[in-house]
């Protein structure tokens, strides 16, 4: 006699074991901002010149995550959700271990012999390297972790009947979510705690007779490996019972190309290419190498996306039926989704750059607090706008979509214009964590009505794929909005310290004290503008969020974040 | 399948053994001496190369008067890279660490006048002033204390054998030098005055151009057990078409 597979006796620990690999992928997908200043610092390459380039490594993970999620649901269909899902996870763990291995010298005399014999030039500095492999394995990482939700999306339908499909699909949604919102907060927690009781981790290992490195940031993406080789092992004996899909059709491989290829032009067009900027010997340079690629990356990126409608409206199993978007509702909530993407990432971006320029002075120990306190100040935005998503549902099944989407922008616009019109380079942080949490509040109200009306509006078979795009469209807002903002930022920052410091004395120390005075105004001026980008866009958002109908007394409500 | 798994073989094989980039293989020949002659030649005759100093180890001070700095921090070289134009320019950009935070400062000198800006020092504004104290350009193939009569000085002259830097062929040549003859090399920063210091210099096989200098220099007596500085000098671009010229210093950030 056989035994029944898991997956037919206890399908929610089956979700449980699958969902704590996501969860770590979605906290990985901002555990590294907050900390990103002691990333720099720890490579020893100076903060400024590096912020662009290194901002790749929150950017990179955030684009890799939405390629990834937007076809890995399909091949699990094609090719089985045990086999895809494993490898992702495989995928996954060999990221984490990338990026603790940048300083590995036989990665790094590859990197240097391909310059060499491939690209027959002078290979970068040994600093820029590393923050390359970094980056390198951050992407590597997030190709498996975004991969991982759409084909737990699509097992959470092959082992809950449709009738009982929707709190299922919700716990997958909350759990990715749940990651990202605690992401910041951990990942600065424990760079703080690193800090303080490093030596003392050293020491206990001694005493067991290991030796073990100081830890660090990079520990935070070792301690992914046993986790997820735990998970690896739970989904191994999981997933046998899971049956196999049927091989429909073909995967949509062009449509996928196209899309990754628009994906990844729109983000490098509209920040600066970061071989070029790499290369780029002063920030003109890197100005000039963003006006003169962005351009060619934008129209690519059009023309890929054009190649991708196109490619879409002819296959016969397309990566995303263009037919949803004839719904107005999917139309005007990918919109708005999108837009609530681009700000959050304005407030994920604002907060540490702030406490990171009023840093008191330069020593580790600060550089770590400033990274528990962007850790803290960041959760003061997200933890409010997860949990302000359960008010949104109520408000939606009540008064329909429109009027909590609606709602929730408004308020996240009035928090951007009070960030905007108040923070100083002397604001308390509890002040700047209540505003925070405005913003946080506002969006987090968006979340269930605009969920739930792309869901409600597509068919049955599609609620899979939709539920992924909920989540691609948000993350896609998010990485346009750094890649824009931090070039938009370091360029404007320029130009005010240059304005500053016009009229500044000619004497060498009296210019000294004038820079570090113009330099933090300049930075506070420029946090204070992003926040009003804020504004324009919940605005914009808000046009679109006019355009929902429907939703009272929602048919089935999935409290998808 | 069988063509496959040769090719996969073959693959293998190629990354080994482009992966294998630190076998020194000692030879006999050539003469490091004539070696060294042909590159401190090379290096005497370029009409501009590139220049750059990278340290680790025990950190290079660089004492700054005036300049009110938190406690527990000071400012500390890093890093610097720059092109040397005959017969007396020089454009650089230098990193420096101010505590842990590292910034970079932009350096022009031709001849006697210097200019420089930095995000940190002076907002990025130009400014003409002595940024590297006593710096000359021409210092550094000046004949004597120049890199090239530096390295004209080594003592003990070995041929260690031949070394891959990272897919860039080249002999090892190693020696000892004189504390105080490495002015040029350090950029005025080293510490060391006294003393012999050992030296690497790395000859490229075909060009027989110095492609790399390697020195070490020991922590100061109060800090002893610690590691010592490394200085690595990498030297490229050799009679590159370059021009260097005076920043604009009224505009601002130019």
């Amino acid at each position: 006699m056989t035994a029944r597979p898991a997956a037919q006796r206890a399908p929610w620990l089956v979700l449980a074991i699958v969902s704590l690999p996501v969860f770590i992928g979605a906290l990985d997908l901002t555990i590294i901002s907050a900390v990103l200043p002691e990333v720099i610092v720890s490579l020893d390459l100076p903060v400024k010149e590096y912020l662009d380039r290194a901002s790749w490594a929150v950017s990179g993970y955030l684009l890799a995550y939405a390629i990834s999620m937007t076809f890995a649901g399909r091949l699990s269909d094609l090719f089985g959700r045990r086999a895809v899902y494993i490898t992702c996870l495989l995928i996954f763990m060999a990221g984490s271990y990338l990026v603790t291995t940048y300083d590995s010298p036989t990665l790094n005399s590859a990197v240097a012999r391909f310059y060499r014999q491939v690209l027959d030039e002078p290979p970068p500095r040994l600093e820029e390297r590393y923050l390359n492999l970094v980056i390198f394995g951050r992407v590597v990482q997030a190709f498996g972790a975004g991969a991982m939700v759409p084909v737990t999306i699509a097992l959470a339908g092959d082992l809950f009947p449709p009738e009982r499909r929707a709190r299922p699909l919700g716990v997958v949604g909350a759990v990715d979510t749940l990651g990202w919102v605690l992401g910041h907060l951990y990942g600065g927690v424990m760079v703080r705690l690193f800090g303080q009781h490093g030596d003392a981790v050293v020491d206990a290992f001694a005493g067991l007779g290991v030796s073990v490195a100081r830890p660090s940031w990079e520990t935070l993406f070792l301690l992914n490996i046993p986790v997820s080789a735990l998970a690896l092992v739970g989904a191994w004996w999981a997933l046998r019972g899971i049956p196999r899909p049927r091989r429909a059709g073909r995967f949509d491989v062009l449509g996928t190309l196209f899309l990754t290829l628009a994906l990844i032009g729109l983000s490098l067009g509209l920040g600066a290419n970061p071989e070029a900027a790499g290369s780029a010997e002063s920030f003109e340079d890197l100005e000039r190498t963003a006006s003169h690629y962005g351009p060619t990356l934008l129209i690519g990126a059009a023309l890929a996306f054009l190649l991708f409608l196109l490619v879409e409206a002819r296959v016969s199993h397309p990566l995303i039926r263009l037919g949803m978007f004839r719904s107005r509702n999917v139309s005007a909530s990918s919109l708005t989704n999108f837009l609530v993407g681009f700000c959050l990432a304005i407030g994920l971006v604002s907060a540490p750059l702030l406490v990171n320029f009023r840093m008191d002075s330069p020593t580790s120990q600060d550089v770590q607090y400033a990274a528990y306190t962007a850790g803290l100040l960041l959760s003061g935005l997200t933890v409010p706008m997860a949990l302000a998503a359960i008010p949104g549902g109520w408000l939606s099944e009540r008064f329909g979509y429109r009027l909590p989407t609606a709602l929730g922008l408004l308020v996240a616009g009035i928090g951007f214009a009070l960030t905007g019109a108040t923070w100083q380079s002397d604001t308390s942080y509890w002040l700047m964590g209540a505003q925070m949490a405005i913003i946080g509040v506002g969006l987090g109200l968006t979340i269930s009505p605009i969920g739930t009306a792309v869901l409600n509006d597509v068919r049955e078979g599609e609620r899979g794929i939709a539920a992924a795009m909920i989540l691609v469209l948000r993350l896609v807002g998010m990485t346009v909005a750094i890649s824009s903002l931090t070039i938009y930022a370091l360029d404007r920052f320029d130009v005010l310290v240059a304005e500053r410091m016009a009229g500044a004395a000619a004497s060498l120390e009296e210019t000294v004290l004038a820079s570090q005075t113009a330099s933090l105004e300049a930075a506070v001026d420029v946090i204070n503008e992003l926040q009003f980008v804020g504004v324009a866009a919940t605005l914009i958002a808000l046009a679109a969020a006019l355009l929902l109908r429907g939703g009272r007394a929602a048919r089935e409500r999935v409290p998808l974040a | 399948m069988r063509a496959l798994k040769l090719l996969l073989v073959l693959a293998l094989a190629v990354l080994l053994a482009a992966c294998g980039g630190d076998d020194i293989t000692p030879e006999p020949t050539p003469d490091p001496q004539t070696l060294l002659a042909e590159g401190i030649t090379q290096l005497q005759d370029a009409t501009s190369f590139k220049y750059e100093v990278d340290v680790s180890g025990y950190r290079v001070n660089v004492p700054i008067a005036g300049l009110d700095l938190p406690e527990g921090t000071g400012v500390s070289f890093k890093y610097a890279s720059g092109t040397f134009q005959v017969p007396d320019r020089l454009s650089a950009h230098v990193q420096f660490r101010l505590g842990v935070l590292s910034s970079t400062a932009e350096l022009i000198a031709l001849g006697g006048t210097q200019y420089f800006r930095g995000e940190l020092i002076t907002g990025n504004r130009w400014l003409q002033g002595e940024f590297l104290p006593a710096f000359l350009p021409s210092s550094l193939v000046a004949q004597p204390g120049g890199v090239p009569h530096t390295l004209s000085t080594i003592r003990d002259l070995a041929l260690v054998g031949r070394k891959d830097l990272d897919g860039l062929s080249a002999y090892q040549v190693r020696g000892r030098v004189e504390a105080g003859r490495v002015f040029s090399l350090t950029l005025g920063l080293s510490r060391a005055t006294a003393g012999l210091l050992d030296i690497d210099v790395f000859i490229h096989t075909q060009n027989r151009r110095v492609v790399r200098i390697s020195l070490v220099e020991p922590p100061p007596e109060w800090a002893a057990d610690s590691e010592p500085t490394t200085w690595q000098i990498n030297i490229s671009e050799y009679n590159a078409p370059v021009s260097i010229t005076a920043p604009d210093t009224d505009g601002g950030a130019s």
